[in-house]
């Protein structure tokens, strides 16, 4: 099910998607993909904004905004902040973005089979991306991703309990 | 190439390297084509692993680091703290500071057997060597110089069990090796020098014209002569806490009388008479009171003319072991007391030319060396030894007269600190008590104290060797010894009580009924 499309490109690793009106929405920490002609670009909801046009903003009595806003849809826009993570071309997972998304590509959910191919690296089990992206990321948002890793790889289980111990603390 | 200089301060410096190396260890970098000496210090790790990897025990931490991200190599890393000696200058023959550190990145090697050759001051096997064993984790070989340790004393230093008297036998074998042939005396509180004996037949110590011999004297044959003792030895031998003062001060003027008749030597009844001269109708109870305690005085050790035969114990290739096991402590005290003050006094004669060829026992014209167990007894470090006065004195001036000493002792702590720092050269070995490692601290120079933190982790036959016998202190493996060590060997109890119960029960003896020994009267 596609949940946007992408509109911006901040860099390499860091999208805009404007949220479809229809779709599910989704919460923080959810891994996503964006397909490419040769394979997916994995990634992770690291934020979640809704904005109002500009141009309307003056015509809205500020008290009255909470009120009417939910029903007026058509000035209210609401946007993904996309982390990308890695890719996954031809069978083969890197924990890179070698060449970022392009706008109009779309935003779908990784599928479980999906969330378990990216995190198996020469058939072991890895969130080898943690590390790096640290900085990059929350760590509520690493949790989050740990708990579907988890699901996914459960022999992987003791090895999390521990990197969750870790990023709880750090 | 081991690693790489990373910084520098005023202790020294630390370099990275990814392989395991023990404290104590040497290395060395090179600087304007010499070869530096240094001394690894102490390490830590250069990354550690976080904490939460190493809590479950099922699991590898370096697994774990992968799986999140980290290089599991980056924990192989250590970061070193090294101190630099030196390089050696053949001319002055010994390390040079150049007071510098190494510059960042310069590489960082194992010291090698060209520059680990200068730790030792002399060949081995040259005249006035004592191979005593080789640097750890190394194969060269530390050399000691004789001639600095008889000229300037040793201490042997050690735990029980940490191999000291093992290390004392390297050290007595190679001062009687051809190449030195010295004279050497142990003095064996507790017996365990028997076994060198072995020297006398051993191919490594016999030449064409050399054959070292060993003189063991049982204690039933040590004597001291009563014309030997001084004026407070027999007051100490006599008192038992109860002799007034008008006892001694009588029986000073009697010994004195003595002495001032030019009676060098005297006998017990001879002194006995003095005594009695003295007595008056004032002083019949002082004088019995000296009379009675003067029966001490016919215990075995005392003869009045058999002595301690100083030319017959210190000849050129002989090893003396004066064995006092058995005989009570402070007659242990005296005989050493009695036997180093006649040598010091024959020493300091001979080379002053108060002796010759016709003073017999009293001419010794080269220099000797006394090996001192169980020191502390000795010449304690609180309360009075018979021996502490004249063995301090000859720790303070045998070097002029050719007298050197070895302390041999497990309680550094107990033993007199200004005796254990007349001790120019220090073999200290596993010591675990810290008042005892506190004593070695403040008597071993200071460019070996890096290396007292590791006393208590040295293994048996492990020892840190400074001083002025090497040319750097060093951590070595002392030698395998060339003769047995069995009477320094700790007992396997268990072991003996288990043949103990055998044989009782192989020789239990049989009872017959009383009737059958019944033969009739």
């Amino acid at each position: 099910m596609v949940l946007g499309d992408i509109i911006r490109v901040e860099d390499a690793y860091t999208y805009l998607v404007k949220i479809s009106p229809d779709a599910q929405k989704e919460g923080i920490g959810r891994l996503v993909k964006i397909r490419k002609h040769d394979g997916i670009i994995v990634g992770v909801i690291k934020n979640i904004t809704h904005t109002i046009r500009e141009e309307l903003i003056p015509y809205i009595n500020p008290d009255m905004q909470p009120k009417y806003a939910p029903f007026n849809e058509d000035f209210r826009n609401s946007y993904y902040v996309i982390h990308g993570l890695g890719m996954i071309n031809r069978g083969s997972v890197k924990y890179d973005i070698e060449s970022p998304p392009d706008i109009r590509d779309t935003l779908e959910l990784l599928t479980t089979n999906e969330v378990r191919e990216f995190h198996t690296i020469n058939g072991k089990p890895s969130v080898a991306y943690f590390h790096a992206n640290r900085d990059a990321l929350d760590k509520k948002i690493l949790l989050c991703i740990a708990d579907q890793v988890g699901l996914q790889c459960p022999e992987c289980g003791s090895m999390l309990r521990l990197v969750r111990k870790h990023i709880e603390r750090d | 190439m081991l690693g790489t200089v990373n910084n520098s301060d005023e202790e020294g410096f630390t370099f990275i390297s990814c392989e395991r190396l023990a404290a104590g260890m040497f290395v060395c970098y090179t600087e304007e084509g010499k070869k530096i000496l240094c001394r690894v210090k102490h390490c830590e790790p250069l990354n550690t692993y976080p904490e939460e990897f190493l809590m479950d025990l099922e699991l590898s931490a370096d697994d774990v680091s992968r799986f999140y991200g980290l290089d599991p190599e980056d924990f192989k890393y250590y970061s070193y703290a090294a101190s630099v000696i030196g390089y050696f200058d053949n001319a002055m023959g010994e390390f040079i500071n150049p007071r510098t550190n190494p510059a960042c990145g310069v590489k960082v090697d194992r010291a090698g057997e060209d520059v680990l050759k200068d730790i030792s001051k002399v060949q081995k096997s040259a005249a006035g060597s004592a191979f005593i064993g080789n640097v750890l984790g190394s194969k060269t070989g530390v050399v000691m110089s004789v001639r600095d340790i008889v000229s300037q004393h040793v201490s042997v230093i050690a735990s029980t069990g940490a191999g000291k008297s093992y290390t004392v036998g390297v050290l007595v074998e190679e001062l009687m090796k051809p190449y030195n042939m010295a004279p050497v005396l142990i003095f064996d509180p507790h017996g365990e020098y028997s076994s060198m004996g072995e020297v006398q037949n051993m191919s490594e110590f016999i030449t064409q014209s050399y054959r070292p011999k060993v003189r063991i004297v049982k204690p039933e044959n040590i004597k001291i002569r009563i014309s030997d003792l001084l004026v407070g030895d027999f007051i100490s031998i006599m008192d038992d806490g109860t002799m007034s003062d008008k006892m001694k001060t009588l029986f000073r003027a009697a010994y004195h009388s003595l002495r001032n008749n030019s009676k060098k030597k005297f006998t017990r009844n001879e002194l006995r008479q003095e005594i009695e001269a003295l007595r008056d109708s004032n002083n019949e109870p002082t004088i019995e009171g000296i009379l009675w305690r003067f029966g001490k005085l016919h215990a075995n050790i005392f003869d009045d003319f058999q002595t301690i035969p100083l030319a017959d114990y210190f000849k050129v290739g002989q090893l003396t072991i004066m064995d006092v096991s058995g005989i009570e402590e402070t007659f242990q005290q005296l005989i050493a007391s009695v036997m180093l003050r006649r040598l010091f006094d024959a020493r300091e004669g001979t080379e002053n030319n108060r002796y010759n060829e016709s003073h017999v026992d009293k001419f010794i014209p080269y220099p000797v060396f006394v090996i001192i167990e169980e020191a502390h007894r000795f010449a304690p470090h609180s309360g009075e030894a018979k021996s502490k006065g004249i063995l301090k004195t000859i720790l303070s001036e045998g070097r002029k007269f050719g007298i050197g000493m070895c302390l041999v002792s497990q309680r550094p702590s107990k033993l007199d600190a200004d005796s254990l720092s007349q001790c120019m050269t220090q073999i200290t070995m596993r010591i675990i008590n810290p008042a005892d490692q506190q004593q070695i601290a403040q008597s071993i120079e200071s460019a070996s104290r890096d290396l007292i933190s590791e006393l208590p982790s040295l293994a048996k036959g492990q020892a840190i060797i400074s001083g002025v016998a090497i040319n750097t202190p060093a951590l070595v493996r002392i030698r395998k010894r060339l003769t047995s060590d069995l009477k320094g060997r700790s007992k396997d109890a268990p072991a003996l009580w288990a043949a103990q119960k055998v044989y009782e029960e192989k020789h239990e003896p049989v009872l017959r009924a009383d009737k059958e020994m019944d033969i009739g009267v």
